[in-house]
């Protein structure tokens, strides 16, 4: 039996999300109501968006089954050589405004590898972990951590530079924007820290 | 003809305090455009929090100068370094980065600011020409409205990417994430989980950063350190009077390319550009040189993208629909201003909206002045470790996040659209259809309930007049053309592609 590849992989996953997703929203969409006295309830849009997400999963599924059965593996593309993204040149000026190709949609970035997703997820996980204790350790902080941690574990910077930027970033963001800005940056719940101004 | 009323935007525009907000925007926006990757699209989103706190023209002025300088910033890498910073510079890749290698990188740089201002100023006259007709689009009720919106939709959702059920996932999500929040129409609160931030829906400021913003950084960090190639020297700065005579004609025809692209919905500035590119170097004598360093190959596909990006404006302010990301961002922008895009715009606020659409030639004229000389400082910019400008983006979209209502929620959300706006990237799912079924969502429902209520719920309201008919066949028209569009694209460039030779791509 042929193994799916990541990307295809990938593919697959958001798909079946995007499937289960319309659903569950155009069931519980449905539930807000579908009609009322003056024509349309609240549930409508929610009802139709949700169907057509879960109607585009379904071609897209069908699309990869069809691809599937026609098609050599891909081969998974790692750090590859820098080239010009691939939009053509084309000798017919029509041809250049119906190709796909030429889009203004960013670029896809390569899939990535292990060190990749890792990469991906430290910075991810330190903004999510910064918004959380936002309110609890104040602006400076946070920024100093979340800086810090990406500089660190992401960039592979030493830690004593990591550091010096991380706090150099935040003291700096901090004065621009509540002294220039004068936009008030939240401070820490906890009195200690509170204390110390930070 | 509204030229008076032009003139009128002019003096608003020339005091002291738009013109340095102009300049300001120029030179952020032209800052962001030059990193890879970060289109005006991104610019424009990563840096709206910059015009929280200003008065709604101070603020719109330099979105749109934001807007222009990112995309002179992408042209400025595209000529001396061959990374086009936006799709739409690709054509002047081409050329430009040629020009520079044969030590022409300056006169390359000149050219191309020359043909966009000529591309802006034709965009800004075709903008004044077309616009009282806006006033006609007083005339249209709830249906039309409606239907006017599902035609953005549709073209949009027709035009975007390779893959229409991709797309059409894309758009179907901006309707779903668009549907958070209370009910304008009967008041129920919708998959808010009693979580009283949801009530006023998820921030489209918090959405667009994510999409375009945050998920361009994921994308860019999870290849590791990055080198930049050495930049060509700018040199000897001015064209020459042959230069000037080459690129008048191509810049005048690109303009109207451009221009008459734009307007319709959907119209890519990267494909616009590049066929401006195939017609001059069909209509060239010269046809030998391009690709080679033809000034031509530079000022025909930079004037056609910037009178693009001029004339897709037009739909916003007559109609009231955005009709790319970028101007669906700045939409976005409009209305947390206070101002509401389309006819409506030119009736209440008049001097505003004339200020704007004076404030785009006075933007590209700062950055016909701004473009050579500060070539050298954004490649300075782009030889600090891609790394620490990471963080340095990472703090401010963290910071300016927050500083839209105060709360850390909206941290929260930029993470998961960025997040989504990766894996769509990774999977290859357009992200401006999500975007427009954010900013249309809203649109689309509330003109929809308006027409149902006042026809009673009869839906043969949407079918009453000649107008709604013929918008309906339109819509039809678009959807049929966007499932064959890739059919006839792939086999009309079996005849016609010549790729880029392999060799010309690898580094």
């Amino acid at each position: 039996m042929q193994t799916l590849n990541a990307p295809v992989a990938l593919e697959w996953t958001v798909a079946a999300a995007a499937v289960a997703g319309g659903l569950t929203m155009a069931v519980v969409g449905a539930g807000y109501g579908l009609t009322n006295t003056s024509g349309v309830g609240a549930g409508f849009f929610p009802t139709v968006a949700g169907t057509l997400m879960a109607l585009a999963g379904v071609l897209w599924a069908l699309q990869l089954v069809a691809a599937r059965r026609t098609s050599v593996p891909a081969p998974v593309t790692g750090d590859t050589v820098e080239s010009l993204p691939p939009h053509h040149e084309s000798e017919s000026a029509l041809v250049s405004l119906l190709d796909d190709d030429n889009s203004d949609e960013p670029d896809s970035p390569d899939f990535p590898d292990r060190q990749g997703w890792a990469r991906v997820g430290i910075i991810s996980g330190a903004i999510l972990l910064a918004a959380l204790l936002l309110p609890l350790l104040g602006y400076t902080v946070v920024m100093t951590l979340m800086l810090g941690t990406i500089l660190f574990f992401v960039s592979k910077r030493k830690l004593w530079m990591a550091a010096l930027v991380a706090v150099g970033s935040a003291l700096a963001s901090r004065l621009v924007f509540e002294v220039w800005l004068g936009t008030a940056l939240p401070t820490a719940s906890i009195d200690f820290l509170a204390g110390l101004g930070l | 003809m509204g030229f008076d009323q032009l003139l009128g935007g002019l003096a608003t525009v020339f005091t002291p305090e738009h013109l340095l907000f102009a300049l300001l925007g120029c030179v952020l926006g032209m800052l962001v455009g030059v990193l890879p990757g970060f289109g005006p699209a991104a610019a424009v989103s990563l840096l709206i929090p910059v015009t929280f706190g200003l008065d709604a023209t101070s603020a719109i002025i330099m979105l749109a100068a934001i807007l222009y300088g990112a995309a002179y910033g992408g042209t400025t890498t595209a000529v001396l370094l061959r990374i086009p910073g936006e799709a739409s510079s690709i054509a002047t890749t081409l050329d430009g980065y040629q020009m520079a290698k044969q030590g022409r990188g300056g006169p390359a740089l000149v050219i191309a600011a020359l043909a966009s201002f000529v591309g802006g100023l034709v965009g800004v006259i075709g903008f004044v020409v077309v616009a009282p007709f806006s006033r006609l689009a007083l005339e249209f009720g709830a249906p039309e409205l409606f239907l006017v919106s599902l035609l953005g939709f549709a073209l949009i959702t027709s035009f975007a990417g390779s893959n229409p059920a991709k797309a059409l996932l894309s758009a179907a999500a901006g309707l779903g994430i668009a549907t958070v929040g209370v009910d304008s129409g009967v008041g129920i609160a919708r998959f808010t989980f009693d979580m009283p931030e949801l009530f006023d829906g998820l921030g489209l400021v918090a959405i667009v950063m994510g999409v375009f913003g945050l998920s361009e950084v994921l994308g860019q960090a999870q290849k590791g350190p990055l080198g930049v190639p050495s930049p060509l020297k700018v040199a000897r700065l001015l064209p020459t009077r042959t230069d000037l005579q080459r690129s008048a004609f191509p810049s005048l025809r690109g303009s109207l390319i451009g221009f008459f692209m734009g307007l319709l919905p959907g119209s890519p500035g990267a494909a616009t550009s590049l066929a401006s590119y195939a017609a001059e170097k069909r209509i060239s004598r010269r046809s030998k040189e391009f690709g080679k360093g033809a000034v031509e190959g530079i000022a025909g596909p930079e004037a056609a993208n910037n009178a693009l990006a001029v004339s897709s404006m037009i739909p916003l302010f007559t109609l009231g629909i955005p009709t790319s990301a970028t101007v669906a961002i700045m939409a976005g922008a409009f209305t947390m201003n206070g101002l509401i895009p389309g006819p409506l715009l030119f009736r209440d606020n008049p001097d505003v909206a004339w200020a704007i659409i004076a404030s785009l030639i006075v933007g590209n004229l700062i950055l016909l002045v701004l473009n050579v000389p500060l070539a050298r400082v954004w490649i300075a910019v782009l030889k600090v470790p891609f790394h620490y400008l990471m963080a340095a983006i990472l703090a401010f979209m963290f910071l300016g996040t927050y500083s839209i209502n105060g709360s850390a929620f909206d941290i929260l959300i930029m993470l998961g659209a960025g997040l989504l706006g990766y894996i769509f990237q990774l999977v290859k799912v357009p992200l401006t259809p999500l975007v427009l079924g954010l900013i249309l969502g809203p649109l689309l429902e509330e003109n929809f309930q308006r027409s149902l209520a006042l026809s009673r719920g009869d839906y043969n309201v949407f079918l009453q007049g000649p107008i709604s008919l013929t918008l309906i066949g339109v819509i039809v028209l678009a959807i049929l053309f966007g499932a064959v569009r890739p059919l006839i694209a792939s086999m009309l460039k079996k005849k016609t592609i010549t790729p880029i030779a392999p060799k010309e791509l690898a580094k």
